[in-house]
């Protein structure tokens, strides 16, 4: 388990990869964002995206998945309180295959939960030609071993 | 047809009613945020939140579901360049029901899509005793309405 003292500020992880198909994006995008470019090349060909695109939510959903299981032994989150400055930098495309590159940004001990800590993350998800599709910012609450511990 | 004319600054609308189920969150948290206290009801009620919570994410994934079909299937959208924040203000559990307060902040013309306009939004989702449990600030793109032809 990877806890708050294993996230020292400056770490740097590259997460993945994960690959998308036409078919999760559209089985995605039915139930929770079902515009027409994100169903089938029909509806985009004449948008910005030219042919069937992920929602950028899916996008956002891929990263998280990366985040949480891409590394050699799960993370101690508690949750988060939320993100800054998502941006969806280019359309992600069947086939394309995905990497999390995130890095530890700034971090506090929280003083009213001591079993815990703030992780300040940024989060950028790449596809396979190494440019970036998606960004953001995030603090997550993540678990302190010391207190693990004293549970026993 | 809603166009980029129709999100005025101030404008307020309330939409949306999604019903929240255990089988929903842990299916996508399964998939995509594996966290015991999303998938795993027993673990759930041992943890901190007492039982299982969806994901921040699934909570962002429903709130678009309620946007895209009570606003963009009938708006010339054109998509989004993002987020500007997003905070998760209160769990959301099984039997918890949905909606949304759509408030326009800023509505601007692009520059360099002169044919787009940018409309820029907080998002309140709200619960069914009106608690809110996520805030959105967030942009998206319209087109304008084209020009009557005289003809």
């Amino acid at each position: 388990m990877i806890h708050y003292e294993d996230l020292p500020v400056g770490d740097h992880r590259l997460l993945g990869p994960t690959t998308v198909s036409a078919d999760e994006i559209v089985a995605f995008a039915r139930r929770y964002d079902p515009q027409p470019f994100h169903l089938g090349d029909a509806g985009a060909r004449d948008t910005y995206f030219g042919s069937l695109a992920a929602s950028g939510w899916h996008t956002a959903a891929l990263t998280m998945k990366l985040l949480m299981t891409g590394r050699s032994e799960p993370l101690a989150s508690l949750g988060s309180p939320g993100f800054e400055d998502l941006r969806w930098r280019r359309p992600v495309y069947p086939g394309d295959r995905l990497w999390v590159a995130v890095t530890v940004t700034d971090k506090r001990q929280s003083k009213s939960r001591p079993e815990m800590g703030l992780v300040h993350f940024a989060v950028e998800t790449r596809n396979q030609d190494d440019r970036v599709v998606m960004s953001y910012r995030t603090v997550s609450l993540i678990a302190r071993r010391d207190h693990a511990m004293d549970r026993g | 047809m809603h166009y980029w004319e129709d999100f005025e600054i101030g404008r307020v609308d309330t939409f949306g009613e999604y019903a929240v189920t255990a089988d929903e969150i842990v299916e996508f948290s399964e998939a995509y945020d594996p966290l015991p206290f999303h998938t795993d009801p027993v673990a759930a009620a041992q943890s901190p939140y007492g039982g299982l919570i969806a994901p921040g994410l699934l909570t962002c994934a429903m709130f678009m579901r309620m946007l895209v079909d009570h606003v963009l299937l009938d708006a010339a959208s054109m998509g989004s360049p993002g987020v500007d924040s997003v905070r998760w203000l209160a769990p959301v559990r099984p039997g918890d029901t949905l909606s949304v307060r759509q408030e326009v902040l800023d509505a601007r013309v692009l520059r360099s899509r002169p044919g787009l306009g940018l409309v820029k939004s907080r998002f309140d989702v709200r619960n069914q005793i009106d608690e809110s449990v996520c805030e959105l600030i967030s942009n998206a793109l319209f087109a304008k309405r084209p020009v009557q032809s005289a003809s």
